[in-house]
């Protein structure tokens, strides 16, 4: 790959090529706004179960429900709003990203959609299980044994088809984010095999099983959501732009960083734990350097958009995707402070690997993905969003209360270690030191419901086709006059 | 590398090499792991030897009664979600020295041993716990310690009883025992029902604020009574043999 090939993606853009391009979105338009629909009810769910978990942290008696417990209610927010929210807001991506950027059409939309319900069911079994009592224990895992084979058979028959259309795409050149997606669709059916086979069915573990878990769960945010979510990165942020990857050599070395030294992550949880002394100082090595192709990417995102940054003021898709560039950097660096022997003291089996989860999840890959849903619906419904107030306040509601998450639970963290510390406190000290910070989690998860609820009802009425039918994109703040000159976002909205 | 058949190659070296290492074999090694008999040689060999009232034992020894079950249930109702069953060495945090924390009941500070692979070894996960909200339960057997120094089989019976039912007090309002806990109630693994004669010695004895209606008592249900097995069970302190600690040999006394 060289930097020429890229410019496949820059290209003149001629009647015939927005023809096709339409043709496209067209193919695309039933699975990939299903997945995105279905996506936006479960963030619903997820933060409301937020909401809940984390006032059940602080006040054990809250609503009075049983099944609500904070032991029920963690693991069933934490993996609705991954299986629910995460994974079916990426594969939409994916889904419309493969399709554009193999410039071939979908040929069997159908077959998506029915995995698609399946991946559903599987979900909604997975959460109903937790509440009423049939998970288990393992970090990321917690569905009901019988959830697994649902999850897996229906995200192969997903991905199978994005394999499918990458064979037959029709220009020689591949662009990177058609790598991270197809990394992406090989990573998660062998980790998620792997884990369950280990797990749930041979079981006997022992002290392996925590590690295979925190193995997982380390591989879910390193494989899965860090691809997906930098393969949108690189699609948005040239596109909007208007100019190409700062340097694809880079890129194409970050990439492969990332793939090599992450399946290397997760044991670095148990630092200190019962298992082999090399497996932790393996993982937290291998977190520590993955902070490399961090810095690459995240300075090739930021000269890119160097220069431009006027843009970030306006487009929805840009500033979310930007403010998701961030949230890759602050996820890395927490996860990588997680791991260094010294912090571990205060960090290990505190709030702090939350924070890990919570940045990775929704700091990074949430807001990266409501960049691509942005710019995405506009192109298959082709309607424009209808009002840039609502997306300015689902960006700052959602940005401040990732920014509180990521703080609260750091200083939390912390705080709960130092906590821990006191030798004849037993917990006492530790849960007292902890808990201003958990009242600002919970006023967090009521931000992220506020900006939910508006994202949720912008997004059904584009769905309904009530979108704005005429006029240029939509942008966060309308454009003053005397900006006009300058202002050129050709590929912003569904004209492009 | 423009061709899908090279990126799965390179994709899967990648994948291969780390799932081996990280996940096949240390599960291998799990399940290959056997129980270690504790050895009494004699002490003028030289060799190593483990005490005496040890003799013919191995370590660990394995679960009793319906424990096994417990350990589902404790997985199925999130209690690892808060808490942890392991004992770090000193390096990594407090855990060998936090009071309460081993078989300790005092104000003396007693270090408890470090957890090790051994003692996990009957389980089908090991509970090591995703965070430390409440405390540590690798040693929570001596938490609600039932044994006693009294001969007599009525008092040990009644002591036992004593221990148990502090578990299920502690299970059902945890706030009865400690005020600033923030360890939710399980109601849902009690019965209310009504109550028959003297009622049962399982029965809850609870503080009038949560006390049920006249004529009815709370008792554990049989998933709680499974769940007390398994936690009142929790003691990770059994000798661990010298041949696995490689300990010089005692000096005979």
């Amino acid at each position: 790959m060289s930097q020429e090939d890229q410019s496949a993606l820059l290209v003149e853009v001629t009647p015939e090529e927005i023809l096709q391009r339409a043709a496209i979105d067209r193919s695309t338009r039933l699975p990939v706004l299903f997945f995105f629909t279905s996506a936006a009810a479960w963030l619903l769910i997820a933060t409301i179960l937020g909401i809940i978990s984390s006032t059940k942290q602080l006040v054990p008696g809250f609503l009075g429900i049983d099944w609500l417990n904070y032991g029920f209610s963690q693991p069933a927010f934490l993996n609705a709003l991954l299986y629910g929210w995460a994974f079916q807001a990426g594969l939409g991506v994916m889904i419309w990203m493969m399709a554009r950027l193999c410039r071939t059409e979908l040929k069997n939309p159908i077959t998506l959609v029915v995995a698609g319900h399946f991946w559903n069911a599987g979900v909604a079994a997975g959460v109903l299980g937790i509440l009423g009592g049939y998970g288990t224990a393992m970090k990321w895992l917690e569905f009901p044994p019988m959830v697994w084979p649902i999850l897996l058979v229906s995200y192969s028959l997903i991905v199978v088809w994005l394999v499918v259309m990458f064979s037959a795409r029709r220009k020689g050149s591949v662009f990177i984010s058609q790598w991270y997606i197809l990394a992406a669709c090989f990573s998660f059916p062998w980790i998620y095999l792997t884990a369950n086979l280990i797990l749930n069915v041979f079981k006997g573990t022992g002290v392996a099983g925590p590690a295979i878990a925190s193995w997982y769960a380390s591989n879910v945010l390193f494989l899965w959501l860090v691809p997906v979510g930098l393969g949108s990165a690189y699609f948005i942020i040239p596109k909007i732009v208007g100019k190409p990857i700062h340097s694809y050599q880079f890129a194409s070395l970050a990439f492969w960083g990332l793939i090599a030294l992450a399946p290397w992550t997760g044991a670095q949880d148990l630092i200190g734990g019962p298992i082999p002394a090399w497996m932790p100082a393996f993982s937290g090595a291998a977190q520590v350097l993955l902070l490399i192709p961090m810095i690459a990417i995240t300075f090739n995102h930021y000269l890119t958009v160097k220069g431009s940054h006027k843009l970030v003021e306006l487009s929805p898709s840009l500033r979310f995707t930007f403010f998701g560039s961030i949230g890759y950097a602050v996820t890395s660096v927490s996860a990588a402070v997680l791991s260094s022997m010294v912090m571990a003291r205060y960090t290990a089996f505190t709030y702090v690997s939350d924070a890990v989860a919570i940045t990775g999840i929704y700091m990074f890959f949430s807001m990266t993905m409501f960049g691509a849903i942005y710019f995405i619906v506009p192109r298959i419904t082709g309607c424009e969003w209808v009002s840039g107030g609502r997306i300015r306040f689902h960006f700052w509601g959602s940005a401040y209360a990732c920014i509180t998450l990521a703080v609260v639970l750091l200083a939390g963290g912390f705080s709960h270690g130092a906590g821990t510390e006191n030798w004849d406190s037993d917990m006492h000290d530790a849960n007292v030191f902890s808990s201003g910070y958990l009242v600002g989690r919970i006023l967090a998860w009521v931000f992220l419901a506020a900006a939910n609820a508006v994202f949720l009802h912008h997004l059904a009425l584009m769905v309904a086709n009530a979108g704005r039918k005429a006029g240029g994109p939509t942008l966060i703040h309308p454009h003053a006059p005397y900006d006009e000159a300058e202002l050129v976002i050709t590929t912003e909205g569904a004209e492009a | 590398m423009n061709s899908l058949k090279n990126f799965v190659l390179i994709l899967g070296t990648c994948f291969v090499v780390p799932t081996y290492c990280m996940v096949v074999q240390p599960f291998a090694a799990e399940r290959n792991r056997q129980t270690v008999p504790y050895v009494m040689e004699d002490p003028g060999s030289g060799k190593a030897f483990d005490a005496p009232e040890l003799k013919g034992l191995s370590y660990p020894q394995a679960f009793a009664g319906d424990r096994k079950r417990g350990e589902e249930i404790y997985a199925r109702q999130g209690c690892a979600q808060c808490h942890t069953q392991v004992i770090r060495p000193d390096y990594a945090g407090i855990d060998q020295f936090k009071k309460g924390w081993g078989k300790d009941r005092g104000d003396a500070m007693v270090p408890t041993r470090q957890t090790n692979m051994w003692d996990y070894m009957h389980e089908d996960f090991a509970m090591i716990g995703q965070r430390r909200i409440g405390p540590d339960l690798a040693n929570a057997g001596y938490r609600f310690d039932g044994t006693t120094a009294e001969t007599d089989p009525a008092k040990v019976k009644a002591e036992k009883q004593r221990a148990l039912n502090d578990f299920y007090l502690y299970l059902y309002a945890p706030r009865a025992r400690r005020e600033w806990s923030i360890s939710p109630g399980y109601r849902n693994l009690f019965i209310t029902r009504p109550k028959e004669g003297a009622g049962s010695e399982l029965a809850l004895k609870l503080p009038a604020n949560l006390a049920p209606a006249e004529g009815l008592e709370i008792v554990p249900s049989s998933d709680a009574r499974a769940l007390a097995d398994y936690v009142l069970g929790l003691k990770r302190d059994q000798p661990i043999p010298v041949s696995i600690t490689g300990a010089k040999p005692k000096e005979s006394k």
